[in-house]
Order: C-alpha cells, then sequence, then structure tokens
C-alpha cells in the first residue's frame, strides 16, 4: 500500500516537473532562436490550441458538435478591429467589447438551437455560421466581400496591440493559452465540469438527477463563443487583415475543432496535443509541397481524422494515458 | 415581360432545379432512414460524379446524359467501398466519431481533387446546353429541363424499386427494425452496403445532372451537401417522401428569395427558413 501511495506520488510530482520544463521551455524558445519562421509556426500552435480548447468546452465537454465556432471568432475580429478603425479604440478593449458582442449574438441565435441534439446541432451551426458570413460578406460597411485592412498605427505598440516584432506576439498568445488552461482546469474539477459531461454523458439522466440541463449548456455556449472572440482580436492584430472567408468560412471553423478531435476532444490537454500535432505537420507540407499542392495538409489532416476515430475515438490523448494506464497496472501486477 | 410573367418564370426555375435537389437529398435521406447515419461526404461524391462526366466528355466525347449509367455505377462501387471501409467499423459508435469519420473522407476527397483536377471552374458546354424552349412567355433552358425530367424518372424509379422489389422491401424492413429483419433473413451488412451505394448513386445521378446547369470546382460539393442537409430536415429525416416534398420547397424558396430580395441573400433565406422549421417542427414537414 506504502509503496503503491509513494510511487503515486512520486509520479504527480514528475508530471509536475515536466510540465515546469515544458513551461520554462516555452518561455526562452524566442531568445534560442532568433528564426521568425519558428516563431510563426510556434505562434499558430498556441492559436490553435486555444481556438480548440473554445470549442472543445461545447462540443467537446457538453457534447454539442459545433461546425460554427468561426463565427464567434471571427464577430471577435470584426468588433475589435471595426472599433480600432473607426474610433481608435485600442484592440483590448475591442477584445472585451468582442466577447460581450458574441456573447450576446451566440446566446440569441444558437440558444432556440441548444434544444437539437446530435446530427440536428451539428448541422443547424452550419446555417447559423453561413447566415452570419453572408451577412458580413454583403454588408459594404464592415468591409464585405473585400475584407478590412488594419494599418499599420505604431511599430510597436501595445496600446494598439501591434509589434513589428514576432516576439511580443509569442508572449501573449502564450499567455492567453496559460490563463485559458487555468480556467479550463478549474472549470474541469469544479461543479459545472461535472455537470457539463453529465450532460454529454446522458442528458435525460442529467436532468433526472436535478442538473439544470438549459442552463449549464448556456454557460458552455458563452464560455465557448467567449474564447473564441477573445482568439478572433488576435487573429486579426496578427494577420493585420481579416475577411469573412477566412475568419468566419468552413476552413477556420473545421480548423477550430481538428486539434481537439484529434488530440482528444473532452479532456483539457487533448487541444494542445492535437495542435502541436498538427501544425507541424501543415508547416512540413507547406514547405516541401506547398507550391504545387496547396491543400495537401488537409488531405493529412482528412486522413488523420479517419483513422483516430477508427482506431482511437478518444484521441491521440485518450489513446496515450489508455496505453499508460495499461503498462502501470502491468508492472504493478509484476511487482 | 410583366411582373406576374416574370414571377411565373421564378416559380418555374425553382421547381426544375428543386427536382435535382430532391434527388440528392433522397440519397442522403435513404442511407440516414436506413442506417441511422449522416454521410458529410455526399457533397463531395456529388463533385467526383460531376469530374467523371466532365472528363468522360472532353477526353471521349460521351454525351453526359449517355455516360449517366457509368457515373452513376462508379459511385455506387465508391459509396459499397466506403460503407465496407469507413462506415461499418463505426456503426454503432458515438455521433462524433460518424460525424468526424465522413468528415475527414470530405477533407480528403475534396483536396486530393484540388491537386488532380485544380480548383479552376471548368464548363461542360453540350450541344443543347445554349437551347432555349419558350412556352407562352416563359422561357426554360433545355439544360434545365433535362436535369429536372431524368431526376424525376430516378426519383420514380428510386421508389418504384423500395415499392415492388424484394430488395426494396427487404431495405424498408430493416430501416423500420433491424432485428427483425435480421430473424427474417434479411442480410443486414448486405442491406447497409446496398443502401450506401444507392445513395450515393443518387449524389452519381444528381451530379451528372449538375453539369448540364452547373460550372464543375473542387469544391462545388459544399453548397449541395449543406442544402441537401438542409431539405432532409426541412422535410423529415428518414423520410422519402420529405427530401422529395423538401427539395421542391428549396427550390422554390431560393428562386422566390433571389427574385424578391436579392439573389445575393438567397442562400440567407434559405438558412434562415431551415433554422425556423428546426424550431416550429424539429422532425420536419413529413416527420413522425
Amino acid at each position: 500500500m506504502l509503496r503503491i501511495k509513494m510511487l503515486r506520488s512520486s509520479l504527480k510530482s514528475k508530471q509536475l516537473e515536466l510540465l515546469l520544463m515544458t513551461l520554462i521551455a516555452l518561455c526562452i524558445a524566442p531568445l534560442m532562436s532568433k528564426s521568425t519562421y519558428f516563431l510563426h509556426v510556434m505562434i499558430m500552435i498556441f492559436f490553435f490550441a486555444f481556438a480548440n480548447n473554445a470549442w472543445n468546452i461545447l462540443s467537446g465537454y457538453v457534447g454539442l458538435v459545433s461546425f460554427g465556432h468561426g463565427a464567434f471568432l471571427g464577430l471577435g475580429a470584426y468588433t475589435s478591429t471595426l472599433l480600432l478603425l473607426n474610433f481608435g479604440v485600442s484592440p483590448w478593449i475591442g477584445m472585451i467589447a468582442g466577447v460581450i458582442l458574441t456573447s450576446i449574438v451566440a446566446a440569441a441565435l444558437f440558444l432556440p438551437l441548444l434544444k437539437l441534439s446530435g446530427h440536428f446541432f451539428a448541422l443547424s451551426t452550419i446555417a447559423v455560421r453561413e447566415i452570419i458570413r453572408l451577412v458580413f460578406e454583403y454588408t459594404p460597411y464592415v468591409g464585405g466581400a473585400m475584407g478590412l485592412t488594419i494599418p499599420i498605427i505604431a511599430s510597436s505598440s501595445l496600446y494598439y496591440f501591434q509589434f513589428s516584432s514576432k516576439i511580443p506576439y509569442y508572449y501573449i498568445a502564450l499567455t492567453l493559452l496559460l490563463v485559458q488552461i487555468l480556467i479550463l482546469y478549474k472549470m474541469e474539477r469544479s461543479k459545472v465540469g461535472y455537470y457539463f459531461i453529465a450532460i454529454r454523458e446522458n442528458e435525460e439522466t442529467a436532468k433526472a438527477l436535478g442538473v439544470d440541463v438549459k442552463r449549464y449548456k448556456i454557460i458552455a455556449l458563452v464560455l465557448s463563443a467567449s474564447f473564441s472572440a477573445v482568439i478572433g482580436t488576435f487573429y486579426a492584430q496578427y494577420f493585420l487583415y481579416i475577411h469573412p472567408n477566412s475568419t468566419m468560412g468552413v476552413l477556420i471553423s473545421v480548423e477550430m475543432l481538428l486539434s481537439a478531435v484529434i488530440g482528444g476532444s473532452g479532456t483539457l490537454l487533448g487541444p494542445v496535443i492535437g495542435a502541436f500535432v498538427l501544425i507541424p505537420v501543415e508547416t512540413v507540407c507547406r514547405v516541401y509541397l506547398g507550391g504545387m499542392w496547396e491543400g495537401f495538409h488537409l488531405v493529412i489532416y482528412g486522413i488523420l481524422l479517419i483513422s483516430v476515430s477508427i482506431f482511437a475515438p478518444g484521441g491521440i490523448y485518450g489513446k496515450a494515458s489508455g496505453l499508460l494506464e495499461t503498462l502501470r497496472s502491468k508492472w504493478r501486477k509484476g511487482k | 415581360m410583366s411582373w406576374g410573367m416574370l414571377f411565373l418564370q421564378t416559380i418555374t426555375n425553382g421547381l426544375l432545379i428543386g427536382a435535382v435537389y430532391a434527388l440528392i437529398a433522397l440519397g442522403l435521406n435513404v442511407i440516414y432512414g436506413v442506417m441511422d447515419f449522416i454521410n458529410f461526404a455526399h457533397g463531395e461524391f456529388i463533385m467526383l460524379s460531376m469530374y467523371a462526366t466532365y472528363f468522360m466528355f472532353v477526353l471521349l466525347g460521351w454525351d453526359p446524359l449517355l455516360s449517366l449509367p457509368i457515373s452513376m455505377l462508379m459511385l455506387f462501387g465508391l459509396g459499397a467501398i466506403s460503407e465496407i471501409f469507413l462506415v461499418k467499423p463505426i456503426l454503432g459508435e458515438r455521433m462524433v466519431i460518424q460525424v468526424f469519420t465522413t468528415y475527414g473522407l470530405l477533407l480528403f476527397l475534396r483536396n486530393i481533387a484540388t491537386f488532380f483536377w485544380s480548383s479552376t471552374w471548368r464548363t461542360l458546354p453540350t450541344s443543347y446546353s445554349d437551347v432555349v424552349l419558350s412556352l407562352g412567355e416563359i422561357r426554360i433552358s433545355l439544360g434545365y429541363a433535362l436535369s429536372s425530367l431524368v431526376a424525376l424518372i430516378f426519383t420514380i424509379g428510386l421508389y418504384m424499386f423500395f415499392k415492388k422489389t424484394d430488395t426494396g422491401i427487404a431495405i424498408r424492413a430493416t430501416s423500420q427494425d433491424r432485428e427483425t429483419a435480421k430473424l427474417m433473413g434479411v442480410d443486414v451488412n448486405k442491406i447497409y452496403m446496398l443502401t450506401f451505394g444507392l445513395g450515393s448513386a443518387c449524389a452519381g445521378v444528381a451530379g451528372v445532372l449538375l453539369t448540364l446547369v452547373y460550372p464543375i470546382q473542387p469544391e462545388v460539393g459544399e453548397i449541395f451537401c449543406v442544402l441537401s442537409f438542409v431539405i432532409c430536415v426541412v422535410g423529415g429525416m428518414g423520410n422519402f417522401m420529405g427530401a422529395i416534398l423538401g427539395g421542391f420547397l428549396i427550390g422554390l424558396t431560393e428562386s422566390l428569395a433571389g427574385f424578391l430580395v436579392a439573389p445575393a441573400y438567397k442562400h440567407i433565406i434559405v438558412f434562415i427558413v431551415f433554422i425556423i422549421t428546426l424550431l416550429i417542427r424539429p422532425k420536419g414537414l413529413m416527420g413522425k
């Protein structure tokens, strides 16, 4: 008994050690490598990990699969950008405005859909996303199909969220991701997290046990949409160019769920692991095949998605922790 | 042309394209009705059939309507193969897994097509695609008329197949009660393969017909796939007649919205109709 307890605590401290080492490595990485390309890839990993975590709240934990999260990201990006372009408002304030606006729009448009289940919810999110995207595409005031370009106001200014170097973006993205993971960690271990999973596993039983299903679905929706809006502002300030297709289209909506699904949806680290696997795959594809085969990484994503669905329905994280668990119990038995 | 005539013209156009939409949605709905499974790659199957038709026309000079049986058989085969390798292993799984498997297939097919055939728009100019028929003041392009006629013939054929043939009855029995059908000696695995093949063959035929009226591109499946989901939900998931009713309804909505509001907004209005239907009748107009 004692041995097992000691083993467990040593494992915990090992995990903590590993986590700290990873953190330190991530913090000093920009100092070690001056390559902007490396920084860009890392920023994209943080970006997609954050966006997939946002999707994961509604679709992974509560189990309402959404193909429409691009709409939330786009709304966040458009809100902060329009405030900046028209009134010179700092994107940081725009980010908060985006979160509020996106939460309201998400609640108004998706609320009636929350009672739908399974396929029907997934299909209706496509429709809602398309409505929002098409409205932006045909409204000249918000840039229409041409999109909006953010002019360079200052070469490096925290107030205007604009930097000539990639290093500040790196640290901002990393901080955002760490704060988000911390919030999600708290959420997962609070009653809210357990209610979410209860709703996913069996809605009727959850209801019978006294979980206010509707209320917790709304909480998940608003949380999920808010995080998407936050990363939308980051997208706008990083690329300095947004248009309806790139921020609200199919591709971004799918990329907001791929890492989560392949890494392991409904888990805390699944989306992060997924992003660390997928974004380098995309980069390698772009570097070696970019000119001749624009969408090659999507072919690989497709194959990965099919293989994960068939062979590891819990994602990479689920498969790996399952393997680890069997190894551990075998080892224990051997002792 | 008077406003009334324009209105009639709009309705005619809506009904003509509606027949093709009905056939696309029928493919999706037959699969859902029997297997409780949604194929997100349905639109990609349409796209593949469009390219098959295009290349048979350009390289071999075969008219789309003559090469139709070949495209249809190809898509039937593709559907049956996908069923064996992709759908069968995950049939009992959670809905999420089913969604992502066929979504993976969609990504794979769409981007393979982009690689081989580039993302340029191609058109298929047949000898009759420019012919316009006049019915009083209403004008109908022969391409639309033919595609809608052939779609209707196939829809009726499929209906007869389900009503009259033993296999059709076995498929319907499986959709009603899988376990009982099994006890009655129906080979459910074979029925599933056949159903998936048939549903994909519908996409195949619709793809051939669409080449007569629509340009071809690797991402063309997207809108047809979304529209066919909308049609199935509006008409009633898994309901044969629902898909037909929904097809005509959405075809009409689309062309009326284009005429009364603005062509750019036609899909916004279709999606709004879809969401309103979902809220009022979540099981669709014909659903029970």
